[in-house]
This record gives C-alpha cells, structure tokens and sequence, in this order.
C-alpha cells in the first residue's frame, strides 16, 4: 500500500527532478532529538529524507518566510519553495501569502491530509478541535479527503469561558502569575506566522512606548499587544505556545480573541481564504455600537 | 495603594480625537460648563490612532482609567477612520478585560464638536466611576521602579 | 573538610529548614507547567534531581534589573544607584553541569579584578549545595570533562546513595551547614559516574574554529528562527543591553535586561548590522558556547546541560552541529 508518505518523497523527488521548484520544505525524523525537525531538500535524491506521520507536530509556515527572507538577503533572483503543509498549518501560509510577505508563484503548497499529531493519547488541544483535516488551501492534496466530517467540541474554548467567568481580580492574578515567567525570549513571536512584520515594534528603537523590561507588567502589556496585533490573523496553529520555554498558554488569549472577533464581527476563521480581508483592517457602518 | 481612598484623585488619561472631541471638550470649556479636573487630554488626529499600546501605557504609567473619543460613525474627519475605531476598541477592551483589567477602566465615547454637554457628562460620570473602583492596581509592584533618594516626591505617573 | 558524611534522605528537608532563620531557602520547585529555581517557604516543596527549565543564572542575574535610578530638574541631576537587597541565600539541587555554569559566570562577572556589584553581591550571599543528577535527555557532559558526580563549584555536594546522602562539604560555608545535624561519619568512596557525552571533541571544536566560512552554516541560519529561548535559558549566556525607562519628564531609571546573538538586533549600531542574517547570528552562538569560550579561564562556555536543545522551537541540537563538524559530506543533514 502507498502511504502518504511514499506519495510525498515521490512528489518532492519529481518536483525538484522537474526544475519545478529549488526546495521542498518538509519534515525530517532526528533520530538523537526524537522530534520531526524542518527539512530543507534541495536535491532529487534527498527527497526520500522527509517523512509523513503524527510526529510531524512542527509548522513549518514560519520556515517558509524566514528562509525566503534569509535568501533574499544573498540572492535576488526569484525562487520557489514548496511546503508541506498539515490543514493547520496551511492556514499559516494563507496568512503570510495574504499579509503580501511572499507571492502566490513563490510558493507551492502541498497539503497532506491529517488526523492530528503528536501523541494519540495526547493530542495538542488544536488538533483535538481541528476543523481542518484538509487544507483549506492547496496546489496538490496528498492523502483522502475523510468522507464525513463533523465539528467537534472546543476544550480551548470552554477554558476561555471558564476564566471569563473568573473575578477580574483572579484574572489579574492568574495571568500575573503567567507573565512574570517570560522571559522576554520572543519564541512566540518568531514561530508565528501572523506575526510578520519586518520590524517587531517591540524591537524598534524608536518608539519608546515599548519596553522589553521582564516585570510582570511589561510582559504583560508584551503579550496583550501581541495578542491585538495578530488578532484576526491569528490562524490557531498553537506554535507560540508551543516554543515558549517557560510554559504559558498563550493560546487561551488568542482563543480568547478569535472567537470575541467571530461573534463580535461574523467573520470565518482567520486563513482559510487567500482573498480574505481581515477583519481589524475593514469595517461595516453597521458594526456593533452599543459599546460607546 | 498605599494611599487611602480619601486622599486618592482618580487620574484619568483621555485621547481625543482633534477633530470632533477636543473641540467638544473646548465647547465645554468656553461654555463654562464644570466638570472634574481629573482627566488629562492628549489630543489625537483622528480615535484610530489610538493604539492600544497607548492604553496599556496609560494605565501602568498610573492612569486609573483611560478615555478614548472620536467624532460620531459617519462623521469622522478622515471618512472612516472611526469605523476602525470601533471595531479595534472592542477587541481590545475584551482583551484586556480577559487579562484582568476591570472594564469600566476602559471607555470609548463618540463626542461631536457641538456635544459640550456631552463632554461634561462623560467626563463626569467616568471620573465617578473610577472613584468607586479606587486606584488601578496595574502598576509596577515589584519595588524595581525609581525610588527617591531624598524627599518623598512620588508623583512619577502621568506627567501632570 | 574531606570528611564524608551519610544524610538519611528522609531527614534532608528537616535539616535544611533548620537554616530558614539564617538563610532564605532557594531550589527547583514547579511554577505553573514549569520546573524553575526560586523561593520555596519550606524545604519539604524542593525537587531534587530534575532538570529545570531555565537555568539558576536568574538568581544572580537577573533577565531584568534596575541598575540605578535618575532624576534631573533645577537642582540638577540626581542618581541613585539601586544595589540589590543583599539576603543570605541557601540554594539547594544544583548539578554538576548548573555548578560549572557558576564557575563561568563567575568569571564573566567577577573575573580580572572587576566584580559586577549587582552579580557578585548576590553570588557572595549565597550559599550552593550540589546535587548529582539522573543524567536524562540532551544532557552532555561528558564533553565537557564532568560527570553527574562532580562537585566543582557547590560549597557543599550530595551524592546519592540509595535511601541516604552522601554529603561532603568544600567550604567553610558548606562546612557550617552540616554543624546542624548529628550526622554519620562513613569511609566511602563517592560515585563517579561518567554522564552521557560523545558529541563534542577537541577534534570537532578545532574543526569548527577552521570552518567559519563552511556553507553549512547558512543550512543552519535558515532553520534558525531567530528567538532567544537558547540564550535563555542557558546557564552560561550572559549578554545584557541597558536601556532607560523614563518615568515622566524628570527622571527614569537605568536598567539591564538579557539579550542575545540570535537576535537580528543584537549587533545593530548606528543603523547598521555588521550580522545581517541569521546564518551570522547562529553561527555566532554557536562559536561562542563551543569555541571561543571563555578567554580568561579557557573554560567552554557550553557545559552540556541540554537546555538548548530541549527548548529550540526548530529543533536545532548544538551537540548535532559539534558532531557534524567532524564529518566531511558537503550537505549538512538534517538537524545537524
């Protein structure tokens, strides 16, 4: 039987082989690491390096843009990549792709259809809630669309409900709590694939109305402002709580976020559409006013 | 909050807009309206350029409340730039409620030019509002922040 | 103080709490999902023997400290500098590789005659007691001439001996610690386990140093996203900026905060950045906890704790990178 996996080396070895593209971005196996890490293959015959399975927990979207952009610092000529791409993570490349960061032709998507990752008994929330066993967008689907699909419950979302449901001063406190961990390492920020700009302001040196002070307050004023400035862009890929050495769920605030914008706005979920127009960035005269 | 709250001044920060609000709140002014003195005004081109970086700022700078005011939907100076307003602010304020800011900390109002009364009651009934919450406690409480040296001036806050 | 001495493990937490007068207990304990060096009120809440997320640089070293405030009006300027509250500190459960880290901060900031006040008043303050470790993964030591027995660095060290602790003390301080229990002097040897290692050589960092310009590097720049989760959380990083945080229009405060190489900022001055990608900026990090290390005492700056590896969003593994140095293939593999 030809698994997914066999499909997408022989994909990659075509496609390289081809001239189509310079580089396939998949996944490897690291044998001493045990973890599936970002795998650049450039030549036919490395193609049988990448792998296909649950292990594949990393997204690979915000490896696609700093490669295009470590290239374009040495080389000017235009290129095409293709990604691998889970449904997740395929929603980050809409992102970068919509934010104009890269072009349409520089980029080859190819989708695999998948079940979840990582440990089956214990998945990652994100995939436990997946809407999006296939690609939202895809240039070639690698698997079988599953015949049904049903919508499943959202543990994130019944977590955001329940601290919503806190005393603001226990709110205060349980994030306090959080925010005096960062250590300011911006993991979080650099596996984010809404998080493109080319310039963070946090790492501006003129304005000074941010500060990259670690006290609880500074972190916290870091986060909330991370959380806005990627609010409905944020594509739910989970990778910022992922990366952050210091354990803080900061998916609970973009969950947070993204479904206040979905009821506030009735917008769909942030990169399925490579047309799609944000919401922070357009407005309807009738929104909501009963705030003012 | 080391002070009492009988000693305690809400300090209040308001962005407004220089087309519609802070002319509203000149109206105010030149029509000898009386309202609290607690609020201190940065004028801002147009409510969208509040960011909410500015609030946040605002409030761990020592503000107990920040106002946001723009001209009405439909009436914003550059077109549409209120619209965004709108939405932005009511993301943020949610957001910042999640975080554990208490609401009514935070407020967006639409002042036209001609509202100097509508001035004046905003004014007013936000600087009671936070009167009754008392002092923002989202501030630097880790003792890292400046300590004078000498005297007992401690009013590091919101430039006044 | 070559005495060795036998600490019932059950009697470990009653012992060291008899110090909480004198001293304010510190060890690895958990914080949210997390296990960190910090406070603990009572020595029964310490972990012994895990590995913490971050390292203990924290505690002398703040990822933020105010260095001094400042203030300026008709009078003129004023300044104030703010010295830690100095505390006597009693840190429990350092390894082996924890223990090195010291040594080389030590040096960083107190060697050659300049003692950082802020630093060195906090490391004098405190007292360490070493732990040997249950070596687990990404730990290499072994590279770097210690094992999960080696005391070098605790004032006093424990080994483990089944139900019981074998302590030896390597300081006056350490010394006075075990004053306080009716302990049992034994004729021992102590364990010398040998941790896991084989990843970095004398021959791998001599390659490295040659292959500055080897095109293998920019395989790795372009995983390298560019955060400072490494740094972070490593023992040994030490780099700071300083920057002021204005309070008003009169005054503000001076202060330090960690900073890193893999930062595109790191190295920006007057707008322009001598490391513009990211190939530079890893390869920096990379040079500097294996190669060039510390000039003054010629000790790695790398010590093998693992932190690194566990805590890179791209799987990046320094120790891969050391190993692959010595291979000749052209293409670096994947995760080398």
């Amino acid at each position: 039987m030809t698994t997914i996996q066999d499909e997408l080396r022989e994909t990659a070895r075509t496609l390289l082989a081809e001239g189509q593209v310079d580089c396939v971005l998949g996944w490897a196996w690291e044998e001493e690491l045990q973890r599936a890490v970002p795998c650049f293959v450039r030549a036919a015959e490395d193609a049988k390096r990448l792998i296909w399975d649950e292990r594949c927990v990393v997204s690979l979207a915000p490896f696609l843009l700093h490669m295009k952009r470590q290239l374009s610092s040495v080389r000017t000529e235009p290129s095409r990549t293709a990604i691998v791409v889970k449904g997740c993570d395929a929603r980050g490349v809409v992102r970068i792709l919509r934010d104009q960061q890269l072009e349409r032709d520089e980029v080859l998507i190819i989708g695999v259809v998948c079940q979840g990752v990582g440990d089956p008994d214990n998945r990652p929330a994100k995939c436990r809630e997946c809407q999006y066993h296939v690609p939202p967008v895809y240039d070639l689907l690698l698997g079988e669309e599953p015949k049904e699909t049903q919508t499943p419950s959202s543990p994130l979302l019944e977590r955001v409900r329940e601290i919503e449901g806190w005393d603001v001063a226990d709110r205060a406190s349980y994030w306090r709590e959080h925010f005096s961990r960062c250590l300011r390492c911006y993991a979080c920020r650099q596996v984010c694939p809404a998080c493109n700009c080319v310039e963070c302001i946090f790492d501006s040196e003129r304005t000074r109305w941010t500060y990259k002070r670690t006290t609880a307050e500074e972190n916290m004023i870091f986060h909330a402002i991370r959380a806005f400035h990627v609010a409905g862009r944020c594509v739910e890929c989970g990778e910022c709580e992922r990366a952050c050495p210091m354990g803080i769920p900061l998916m609970e605030i973009n969950k947070k976020v993204a479904s206040d914008i979905k009821e506030l706005f009735s917008v769909p979920d942030a990169g399925v559409d490579l047309r799609e127009e944000p919401p922070l960035v357009r407005y309807e005269t009738g929104d909501l006013d009963h705030f003012v | 909050m080391n002070k009492s709250k009988r000693d305690w001044e809400p300090r209040l920060v308001g962005f407004l807009c220089n087309w519609c609000s802070y002319a509203g709140a000149d109206l105010a002014g030149t029509s000898r309206m009386q309202y609290p003195p607690n609020m201190r005004v940065i004028r801002v081109p147009c409510s969208s350029r509040v960011r909410p970086e500015f609030i946040l700022r605002a409030l761990q700078k020592g503000a107990d409340g920040v106002l946001v005011a723009g001209c009405h939907p439909g009436d914003c100076h550059y077109t549409t730039g209120n619209y965004y307003t709108r939405r932005r602010f009511q993301v943020i304020k949610r957001l910042l409620t999640f975080l554990g800011v208490d609401p009514r900390r935070v407020m967006a109002s639409w002042i036209s030019a001609a509202e100097g009364g509508k001035y004046q009651q905003v004014v007013t009934e936000f600087v009671e509002t936070i009167r009754e919450l008392g002092p923002c406690d989202f501030r630097p409480t880790n003792g890292q922040i400046f300590v004078p040296a000498a005297d007992e001036r401690t009013d590091l806050g919101v430039v006044s | 103080m070559t005495e060795l001495w036998r600490i019932k493990k059950c009697d470990l937490p009653a012992w060291l709490n008899i110090w909480r007068e004198e001293y304010e207990l510190w060890g690895a304990r958990p914080e949210g999902p997390v296990m960190r060096y910090g406070p603990v009120a009572d020595a029964t809440e310490l972990v012994l023997q895990v590995r913490t997320r971050d390292s203990a640089k924290n505690m002398f070293f703040p990822a933020t400290e105010t260095m001094f405030s400042f203030r300026h009006d008709e009078q003129g300027l004023e300044l104030n500098q703010q010295l830690p509250e100095l505390k006597a500190r009693l840190l429990v459960g350092l390894p082996s590789c924890d223990l090195q880290a010291l040594l080389v901060m030590d040096n960083v900031f107190g060697g050659g005659g300049h003692a950082d006040p802020y630093y060195s008043g906090r490391r004098q303050y405190t007292v360490v007691v070493g732990v040997a470790c249950e070596p687990g993964e990404f730990f290499f030591c072994q590279d770097f001439g210690f094992g999960p027995d080696t005391p070098t660095g605790a004032d006093l060290f424990l080994w483990d001996d089944g139900s019981n602790w074998l302590a030896q003390a390597f300081s006056e301080a350490g010394a006075r610690l075990l004053q306080a229990g009716d302990w049992e002097k034994v004729q021992a040897t102590v364990p010398n386990r040998s941790g896991p290692g084989g990843w970095v050589s004398a021959d791998s960092v001599a390659r490295l140093r040659e292959r500055f310009d080897d095109p293998r590097w920019e395989r790795l720049g372009e995983r390298c996203l560019g955060c400072g989760a490494c740094a972070y959380v490593c023992p040994t990083c030490h780099c700071f900026d300083i920057d002021d945080m204005p309070h008003g229009l009169e005054g503000g405060e001076r202060y330090r905060r960690w900073d890193t190489c893999a930062f595109a900022g790191f190295t920006a001055a007057a707008g322009h950045n001598p490391r513009p990608d990211q190939t530079g900026r890893i390869r920096q990090r990379v040079m500097h906890k294996l190669v060039y290390g510390d000039f003054r005492s010629d000790r790695s700056l790398c010590v093998g704790c693992g932190r690194c590896v566990a805590a890179c969003p791209a799987g990046i593994d320094i120790r891969a990178i050391a190993r692959e140095a010595v291979r000749e293939k052209k293409e670096v593999k994947a995760g080398a």
